[in-house]
């Protein structure tokens, strides 16, 4: 039995077994520790268990209500682990304010100590928001996060802490978000909105315990007066970080817009919502003696000593980022694809926003364990009221049928919110909080926890984003292939192809379809991900079976490159193969001696002196000289395609070969006379061409010829947006596009680097864009729009490719905005001097402009 | 032999963190003079290890999943020490220790080619590391299975030498759990256990 022996070695609970005799046993550990090692974890998981609740928190205070005191590591540790799950799994509060009140009751010293930890800590968080040293983890969300949770948790506690306590931290927070908003009153303040939508989305937990307290209704009311009549909404709208190009599926609700109403509404009505919302908890409550205050005033810091940490753009923690452009609530599963009625709980509810608040902390600052992340956001509906949310794992059909039957019944699918706010963090514009392989992941691990329910999750939210392709922004359509490819090699690649392939008989043979370019991109993603290619084509019907052949340019017209080095010459397409170079075919007069170009590239460096590479090449052009149309770009193909050739069993063995004949390569194109940039042209298509069946490993080749300082990031840029019959890879293949935000990611990065690269991309694209709406002929001041019939191929086909170019420049402006930001004018002056049409220049002139407030 | 931070408890935060060293780690260094320095190492290395692998997964493929959570400087394939082909492991090095962070903590346990892979924590790659160490060639893990691994190579004891095949003669008899090595008595305890599901060596000197 494999592990056997293994496990032996292991012990259930704390790993490693030390089983060698003359080694002495296993150190116990002192009893408080042995404590701390037992009932953290019960605090930690407090709620999780419905049934058990009542009991854990009975024996859970009367433990530490007679353990608190003995000895500081008990303590030490209790106050970690409550912090923990106040800021890290907030919803939890609740159930750890129960405990805390309880423990209060029977050890008023206890509860003073925790809440005087608490407020420590949400001091020690406002002094650090004006620190600029402030180092922050990869789970870190941030002070104002750290802020608005620990807010929250002593909101809680509201019947055990004196009330004029708690409505001054309110009042306090409030007056600041109102001064910065009021610094500049044209100009959004990222933090203003930070801290009042924080702030707000708290005041309903006031009330989670203390439902019936009049005097803090009448104190709370007068706040809210206070605070509407002071701030004023701005109301902001950014095209560039819109998610779709020109008409969204759905009207998207802006956070700082929706707080107030959802908050107002949540306390009117005799605070019937929050009592629809919140679990009833006062059968476990305490009596408490309400007395309880904060040791110090909160030492807030001004407005303006706040000033400059205001644009929440300094990278102190991933929610306060979020911030930085306004927040807009995305929807993925929208009411009306499946029947008259919502599985998510709507954002213009306080309900909707609290969930997506909770869901979101939950995923950024627990994003060092995924799997508890994909445990927790799916169980979320056990800390709120029963009611809210339908079974869990019911099916759409179920729903209709339930819907039918009693249409006052909810509908609200926990797994649609869940993924839905994921979903929203992949789909974040500008940026995402952390590597994508963190979200993709997560999903990954909530659909394997349990398939059949979360599969057709999966299965509509795919769906709804392949209908709304067409307008989807660029750089999403990419996170979405790269999403969608990652859930298939995981789940065996089994999807539903017939129900596209509607879409792919229409429009197979078109070159810029965007779902047809996104079935064809997913499927070599696929085939990129796995070595089983029958895997792959099991899945596919056969209409897709086409779309295994994955080669970047088709076959003519990698004939008709080889046939362009040779005039008088007639080239053998027969002969064309993956895998070999084709002058290498017999073919080729000179064959033999392409062999020898290899071979000298197999020896080894120090053996090989770079005049025996060009005596052979003075060989070629002696005899052959004569059928060749161009001898340098011969020469540099023939060395670049024989390095891909001698390298082609791996990536690391391409890049051993080219790094080690670097300086012959150098060498050799020193003496040719030929312009450099067309020199570096040839060197990318070289590899490109003889990686024509995996464009991919072609790119990546490319990429190390770049390391290496044979290309520069414009070569390569270049050669990706050439048009060959109106043809423009660059705009379409997947791997080209990856290729570029690679190339432009990796120039980001280097500081001292200049913009030049950046504005030549957007030059180019501008170029694309402008000679596409002069082949459409649109008028001036009309802006592009799709036929109305589908016949109308060839313009469909232009009107695609105008889109794709401007979703182009849309991502990149967006994307590398710190690099534009700095060359606006010189930018503008591109526009005006390329792009003729009217409306094309007002759109990316508005995102010029735009730029500044990124 | 105590870990100092490592063997710490931590009350920090609610849940544990994914991107700490494996059980195989940890106990390797406890056995280890040095094993401390390593596992500091390796928190600093931008170097993982992937395990689990099938033989016949691509360089391309471990490209196409890891870069997904960071630039990746390089990749080395671990290879049969006789045969230089694939056995089942590589590394993968980022270019900073975050990155590798990222990775043990997303990917762990991710499907490439049909197969959960493992991702551990390394103290750096040195040359010769990228071969196996079993007898055959291939990873001592390999070595240890008994069962049928159709991308791993299938049985890699072959048929006769399985134990249990002739059930009969020993009927009642323990299960033998050592290394098995075919054709050969058994070595002394000492050296079996440094071998064992080692894809590492194991640089311990005793008496050093």
């Amino acid at each position: 039995m494999v592990g056997g022996k293994r496990s032996r070695n292991f012990d259930d609970d704390d790993g490693y077994r030390d089983f060698r005799p003359r080694m002495p046993k296993r150190q116990r550990v002192p009893p408080v520790v042995q404590l701390c090692k037992e009932m953290m974890p019960d605090i930690r998981t407090l709620g999780e268990s419905v049934k058990a609740f009542e009991e854990d928190i009975k024996f859970l205070s009367e433990a530490i209500a007679n353990e608190f005191g003995n000895e500081e590591y008990f303590q030490d540790a209790l106050f970690k682990t409550l912090y923990a799950v106040i800021v890290e799994q907030p919803h939890k509060q609740p159930a750890i304010a129960l405990l805390t009140m309880v423990v209060n009751a029977a050890n008023p010293v206890a509860g003073k100590r925790i809440l005087n930890h608490i407020f420590g800590k949400l001091q020690e968080w406002c002094t650090s928001t004006i620190d600029d040293n402030l180092q922050v983890t990869s789970s870190e969300t941030g002070p104002w996060n750290k802020i608005k949770l620990l807010l929250r948790f002593l909101s809680l506690l509201s019947p055990m802490v004196e009330e004029d306590e708690l409505i001054l931290l309110y009042q306090r927070l409030f007056a600041l978000s109102v001064s910065l908003n009021n610094v500049n009153p044209q100009k959004r303040n990222p933090l203003s909105e930070a801290v009042y939508c924080n702030t707000l989305l708290n005041i309903p937990y006031l009330f989670f315990f203390s439902r019936e307290n009049e005097s803090l209704k009448g104190k709370v009311a007068e706040l809210i007066a206070s605070v509407e009549s002071s701030y004023l909404v701005k109301s902001t709208n950014l095209s560039l970080i819109k998610e779709y190009n020109t008409k969204s599926p759905y009207e998207p609700v802006q956070w700082v817009m929706a707080v107030l109403p959802n908050v107002k509404r949540v306390l009117s009505n005799e605070m019937q919502q929050i009592s629809e919302l919140f679990p009833d908890y006062s059968a476990m409550m305490k009596p408490q003696p309400g007395n309880q205050g904060f040791n110090d005033p909160l030492n807030l810091p001004t407005a303006e000593q706040l000033e400059p940490f205001s644009g929440l753009d300094r990278g102190m923690g991933s929610i306060d980022g979020m911030w930085k452009v306004p927040r807009y609530s995305f929807r993925v599963y929208l009411p009306n694809e499946v029947g008259e009625f919502e599985t998510v709980v709507p954002f213009t509810t306080y309900a909707g926003m609290l969930f997506e608040d909770v869901i979101l902390d939950i995923v950024e600052s627990m994003e060092f364990n995924r799997k508890e992340v994909a445990k927790q956001v799916v169980t979320l509906d056990l800390f709120f009221k029963p009611g809210i949310f339908t079974e869990p794992g019911q099916s759409i059909a179920q729903l209709i049928a339930l819907h039918e039957e009693n249409p006052i019944i909810t509908t609200h699918k926990i797994e649609d919110l869940a993924i839905e706010k994921i979903l929203s963090m992949i789909f974040k514009l500008p940026n995402v909080s952390h590597p994508f392989a963190y979200f993709y992941t997560l999903l990954v691990e909530i659909c394997q926890n349990s398939p059949k329910a979360i599969a057709p999750v999966f299965g509509r939210a795919f769906r709804y984003f392949f209908n709304n392709l067409d307008d989807l922004d660029l750089e999403l359509k990419l996170r979405y292939l790269d999403w969608f490819s990652i859930q298939m090699s995981n789940f065996n690649f089994s999807w539903k192809w017939n129900e596209w392939e509607e879409v792919s008989v229409r429009h197979r043979d078109t070159f810029y379809s965007p779902k047809v370019t996104f079935m064809r991109n997913l499927i070599r993603k696929e085939l990129r991900l796995t070595s089983s290619k029958s895997d792959v084509e099991e899945s596919l019907t056969d209409e897709f079976k086409s779309y295994m052949e994955s080669s970047f340019v088709p076959r003519s017209d990698l004939t008709n490159y080889y046939q362009s080095f040779f005039k008088d010459f007639q080239v053998d397409s027969g002969l064309l193969k993956d895998n070999t170079i084709f002058f290498t075919q017999s073919c080729f007069p000179f064959n033999e001696m392409i062999q020898d170009v290899i071979n000298y590239f197999h020896k080894q460096p120090l053996e090989r002196n770079v005049s025996e590479l060009t005596a052979i090449f003075q060989e070629i052009q002696k005899n052959y000289g004569n059928i060749i149309s161009d001898f340098n770009r011969f020469v540099v193909t023939t060395l670049m395609q024989s390095l891909a050739f001698s390298g082609n069993r791996s990536l690391s063995h391409a890049n051993k070969y080219i790094g080690d004949s670097r300086n012959d390569l150098i060498e050799v194109f020193k003496n040719m006379e030929a312009d450099q940039g067309l020199k570096e042209r040839w060197i990318v298509e070289a590899i490109i061409r003889y990686w024509n069946s995996n464009s991919q490993n072609g790119y990546l080749i490319v990429d190390t010829c770049k390391n290496f300082e044979l290309v520069s990031a414009k070569a390569i840029l270049d050669f990706s947006f050439l048009e060959d019959q109106g043809r423009n890879w660059g705009l379409v293949d997947a791997t080209s596009m990856e290729s570029t935000f690679r190339t432009l990611t990796e120039l980001s990065q280097r500081r001292d680097a200049s913009v030049e690269t950046f504005v030549f991309m957007f030059e180019r694209l501008s170029e694309i864009a402008s000679d596409t709406v002069n082949q459409l002929g649109t008028a001036s001041d009309v802006a592009v729009m799709a036929p109305e019939s589908d016949s109308a191929i060839a313009e469909l086909e232009l009107v695609w490719k105008y889109e794709s170019c401007l979703g182009f420049i849309k991502s990149v402006l967006r994307k590398y905005a710190d690099e534009y930001a700095t060359s606006v004018e010189p930018l503008s002056a591109i526009l005006n001097a390329k792009i003729s049409h009217q409306r094309t220049k007002e759109v990316v002139s508005n995102w010029l402009n735009e730029l500044q407030l990124l | 032999m105590s870990l100092a931070e490592f063997d710490e408890i931590h009350y920090e935060h609610s849940t544990s963190r994914l991107d700490v060293p494996s059980n195989y780690l940890m106990k390797k260094a406890r056995r280890n003079p040095s094993g401390l320095d390593e596992l500091r190492k390796s928190v600093k290395s931008a170097t993982i290890y992937v395990g689990n692998l099938s033989f016949y997964t691509s360089e391309e493929q471990i490209y196409e999943l890891f870069s997904k959570s960071g630039v990746i400087k390089r990749i080395i394939m671990g290879l049969d020490r006789f045969k230089f082909t694939p056995c089942g492991f590589c590394f993968v090095i980022y270019n900073t220790p975050e990155e590798a962070l990222n990775a043990v903590k997303y990917l762990s346990d991710m499907k490439l080619d049909d197969r959960n892979i493992t991702l551990d924590l390394d103290p750096g790659f040195e040359d010769g590391r990228q071969f196996g160490r079993g007898k055959s060639g291939g990873q001592v893990s390999d070595e240890l299975r008994f069962e049928y691994d159709a991308s791993r190579g299938g049985f890699t004891v072959p048929l006769v030498d399985r134990i249990g095949t002739n059930a009969t003669h020993n009927f009642g008899a323990r299960r033998v759990r050592d290394t098995y090595v075919p054709g050969q008595e058994h070595e002394a305890a000492e050296e079996e256990d440094a071998e064992e599901e080692g894809e590492e060596p194991d640089n311990y000197v005793p008496g050093q």
